[in-house]
């Protein structure tokens, strides 16, 4: 056990322009833990002057990492790796026992003493536990907030954050288990990143698609003149534990290039799919090894390559790798072009079509159309799921596979789809299906999951005496471990594993949801500490969106050629060019009036867009025009100079 | 040849068409000569075959935005070596080929008569690439027109201008196309009237399409 001297070598004092508090080592040698209300202002943004006292009297500058999506803590990155050990973390998994006796140290501003001894006391809500002092200091303790609260064995088992301003023995802190797993230790964004998710029938070593991303990224990595991060892992491994899971969504939301494995479209990778398709405007790439005539609905506009060894080969497999990461690259500025529809589907929702779709309006079940077992199932399930609905007072339940709601829509079936996955409160996954689990069904829940914190249930049909049992391949198994599907049995007349499930969506109406309530549970949570907010509209300056629409209705110059279809009709080739002249002139207008002239000359970014919006204006009126004048004349005050 | 020269070549062409744009010659030649030493340089590396033409079209490219800029900054001679260059590398396009026969005609317009032969040639080249792939793009038939307009073919540069509005066009790329006419118009006059004629004519029609 490490003594407390040890211990104190490893927590520092840390100052923000508007806080001080206590930090300490953890995960590794340049990461520290503390409050998140030290280092951030009121409105939520980082405080300037970040400093950690890693020596005494010797400050270093230090940066946010990561602010927790929830609880009062923040992940601060120290500029360099120190010499001082970690602290250990409490026995994963263990919820804080009340009445345990806890340790917390740091740097209260008004008190000497560094060690504050005490107990829990209880669970007040997700991310929050108190805490009761148990010493005779009356002052109030100042400067502990991000302090580590230790447990018996002096490991960390959560931080502090808060004190009661009357009473100075009633502190909280935020639980160590309730986000040791949503911690962000990842390199700061810049570095370009590809994963892959195999699937169970890739060989561990060689294979045709792993040599082929191997030398797609040699290459890449050649012509870039770059370093490419790869990273590649068997998707039965990523769903085979709660970490490897959360780790496998962190990927999924921020590696630029994701690449899948749709051989046999096996259920774990077409779950990380669906996430994938959701949280990430990256590149998704899919390969399959073989069954291109039976690919699923879900994913039939995404364009798959293939790794079979019996492929045509016309064009080596890591040349179309690299050729398509290429083509992504040069057009990833280009809002308009997909990989698969679904990440502007769930966001686009109208202004009037974003509210709750409540179980009195319908319930979505998810499930297999195909198999020799989906008719009854969906018989069964649908008989006692009313019921259950009947008891709690919806007399009239509508519950809804995809295809009934497209019967009552005009719109496209993947737009009716995704907007039902994400409104619908109470949401349905039946993994059965005979005799391979659907693909759709799991490339759905991960859709859903990704979407909503909210309640789906997994549901999976028991055999009955009788039926032969499949094996189970790598990738069930660990799935059926991580999500725990709750089982029924058509035979089950009195649909009891119907009411249980039900009884898991009582408690989430109640506001009383399980504190773990697995995968569909955290993986909303997950996203929301990793999701990559450079990405889609969010990220778009309102100049460059305006310079992109201009660009699609007008040509560019070196290229000459018609933007608009039929442009033999002068009157719509007028139409075009005007519509486009609008939104550059809105461009150019906003950015002169939103922006300083230094502002525009010393901000790289925005210069490049001025000079892009000036240069767009040039090309479509053409730089003889008498209204290019000024657009010139700014031009000259603005255009960087050489070496810039 | 990396990526990244690629990169860097899109953004100086780019920051040289600004300036140009603005008359800032002076840096935009700068500009463009530094894209055309990466270029050379990379030729150095060995390549394959696909790099190649990619570097040949690069280098042909920025041949020709070199001589547009001696063009308007009035260096006819320096314009004309420029685009004679970029002929060297120009594949399955006609920017080099008819600017290079057009500046020759603006220093030289006594010499119509012996170019004859060489816009004769360049028009096969540009119906050719018409047939093949450029069918869409609006300076092909603008070239074709010119080139009709300076064989005396006017039938066929009538033709050509107006596959040149069907293409969609836009009212500058009009200004650019009679303004070039104008030009040649200009050095036309007095001992070649027909020419004159005829690339009046072309203006003129020009006009009534662009309204």
């Amino acid at each position: 056990m490490p003594s407390d001297e040890q211990l104190l070598a490893s927590i520092f004092p840390i100052r923000s322009a508007i806080d001080s508090g206590t930090c300490f080592l953890f995960g590794d040698h340049s990461h520290v833990l503390t409050a998140r209300h030290v280092v951030t202002t009121a409105a939520g943004d980082a405080a300037p002057n970040l400093t950690v006292e890693v020596e005494t009297g010797k400050s270093e500058p230090a940066a946010i990492q990561q602010i927790l999506a929830f609880g009062d803590v923040a992940l601060v990155r120290l500029g360099r790796e120190i010499s001082a050990a970690p602290l250990l973390p409490g026995p994963a998994g263990k919820e804080p026992d009340p009445g345990s006796p806890i340790r917390a140290a740091g740097f209260p501003l008004h008190v000497a003493e560094k060690w504050h001894p005490g107990k829990l006391a209880g669970r007040s809500g997700l991310g929050e536990y108190e805490i009761l002092y148990e010493h005779s200091v009356t002052s109030q303790l100042s400067g502990l907030s991000g302090a580590p609260v230790f447990d018996s064995t002096n490991r960390v088992i959560g931080v502090l954050t808060q004190h009661d301003a009357l009473t100075p023995s009633a502190v909280k802190m935020v639980p160590l288990e309730d986000f040791r797993d949503y911690l962000d230790f990842s390199p700061p964004p810049g570095r370009f990143t590809c994963h892959a998710f195999f699937s169970d029938q890739e060989p561990p070593a060689g294979g045709n698609l792993r040599t082929a991303i191997k030398d797609a990224i040699g290459v890449l990595k050649a012509q870039w003149d770059q370093d490419i991060e790869l990273t590649c892992q068997p998707s039965a491994e990523a769903v085979a534990s709660r970490e490897a899971y959360l780790k496998a969504v962190r990927v999924l939301c921020r590696a630029d290039v994701c690449i899948f494995d749709l051989t046999r479209y096996e259920p774990a990778v077409m779950l990380l799919l669906g996430i994938r398709s959701v949280v990430k405007r990256g590149l998704t790439i899919a390969s399959a090894a073989g069954g291109f005539e039976d690919v699923p609905y879900d994913i039939k506009e995404l364009n798959l390559l293939s790794h079979s060894e019996t492929s045509p080969v016309e064009k080596p497999l890591h040349d179309l790798l690299t050729a398509r990461i290429h083509a992504w690259r040069d057009a990833e500025s280009l809002e308009h072009y997909l990989d698969l529809p679904t990440f502007e589907a769930v966001r686009n929702l109208p202004p009037g079509g974003r509210g709750e779709v409540r179980p009195e309006q319908s319930v979505l079940l998810l499930c297999s159309y195909k198999g020799s077992d989906a008719a009854a199932n969906l018989k069964y399930l649908r008989g006692r799921l009313a019921v259950q609905l009947q008891k709690r007072k919806i007399f009239k339940p509508s519950i809804d596979r995809v295809m009934d709601l497209n019967q009552r829509s005009p719109w496209l079936v993947s737009q009716n789809m995704y907007e039902a996955i994400r409104r619908t409160s109470l949401c349905i996954a039946d993994w059965s299906g005979a005799p391979e689990w659907s693909a759709n069904v799991f490339f759905e829940l991960g859709v859903r999951i990704a979407v909503r914190k909210g309640c789906t249930l997994c549901l999976l049909r028991e055999l009955e005496k009788g039926e032969a049992a499949a094996e189970l391949t790598a990738q069930q198994q660990a799935l059926l471990d991580l999500f725990q599907p709750l089982r029924y049995r058509l035979s089950d007349a009195d649909g009891i594993s119907i009411e249980k499930a039900m009884t898991i969506w009582d408690r989430y109406e109640s506001g009383q949801p399980e504190a773990d309530g697995g995968p569909c549970t955290y993986t909303y949570r997950q996203i929301t500490a990793a999701i990559d907010e450079r990405q889609g509209l969010l990220a778009t300056p309102v100049a460059v969106e305006l310079l992109r629409s201009a660009r699609l209705l007008s040509a560019d110059d070196s290229e000459a050629l018609s933007a608009v279809l039929y442009p033999e009709n002068p009157r719509l080739g007028r139409a075009a060019t005007s519509a486009a002249a609008e939104r550059l002139w809105a461009a150019w207008d906003y950015m002169l009036k939103r922006y300083q002239n230094s502002e525009l000359v010393q901000d790289k970014d925005l210069n490049r867009i001025m000079m892009d919006v000036g240069r767009a204006l040039l090309d479509l009126f053409g730089d003889a025009d008498p209204a290019m004048g000024p657009v010139k004349a700014t031009i000259s005050k603005l255009v960087p100079n050489e070496g810039q | 040849m990396t990526q990244n020269v690629l990169l860097t070549i899109k953004d100086l062409k780019k920051k040289a068409k600004l300036l140009r744009d603005i008359a800032d010659y002076g840096r935009a030649l700068v500009t463009m000569q530094q894209g055309i030493d990466l270029l050379e340089g990379a030729k150095e590396s060995s390549l394959t075959s696909t790099e190649t033409e990619q570097l040949h079209s690069e280098l042909a490219d920025c041949w020709g935005m070199k001589g547009g800029i001696h063009r308007r900054a009035g260096e006819l001679e320096q314009a004309l070596a420029a685009y004679l260059r970029g002929c060297e590398f120009e594949k399955d396009d006609s920017y080099n080929l008819v600017n290079s026969i057009v500046v020759e005609l603006l220093i030289h317009p006594d010499r119509l008569g012996a170019l004859l032969p060489r816009i004769e040639t360049a028009r096969t080249e540009v119906e050719r690439q018409i047939r093949s792939h450029r069918s869409g793009q609006w300076w092909a038939w603008a070239d074709l027109g010119l080139l009709g307009l300076l064989l005396d073919d006017l039938a066929d540069a009538e033709q050509a201008y107006r596959q040149f509005t069907r293409t969609g066009a836009r009212p500058s790329d009009y200004d650019s196309a009679i303004s070039v006419l104008e030009q040649l118009a200009e050095k036309f006059a007095g001992g070649s009237e027909p020419a004159r004629a005829r690339l009046d004519r072309g203006i003129a029609l020009l006009r009534r399409l662009k309204a």
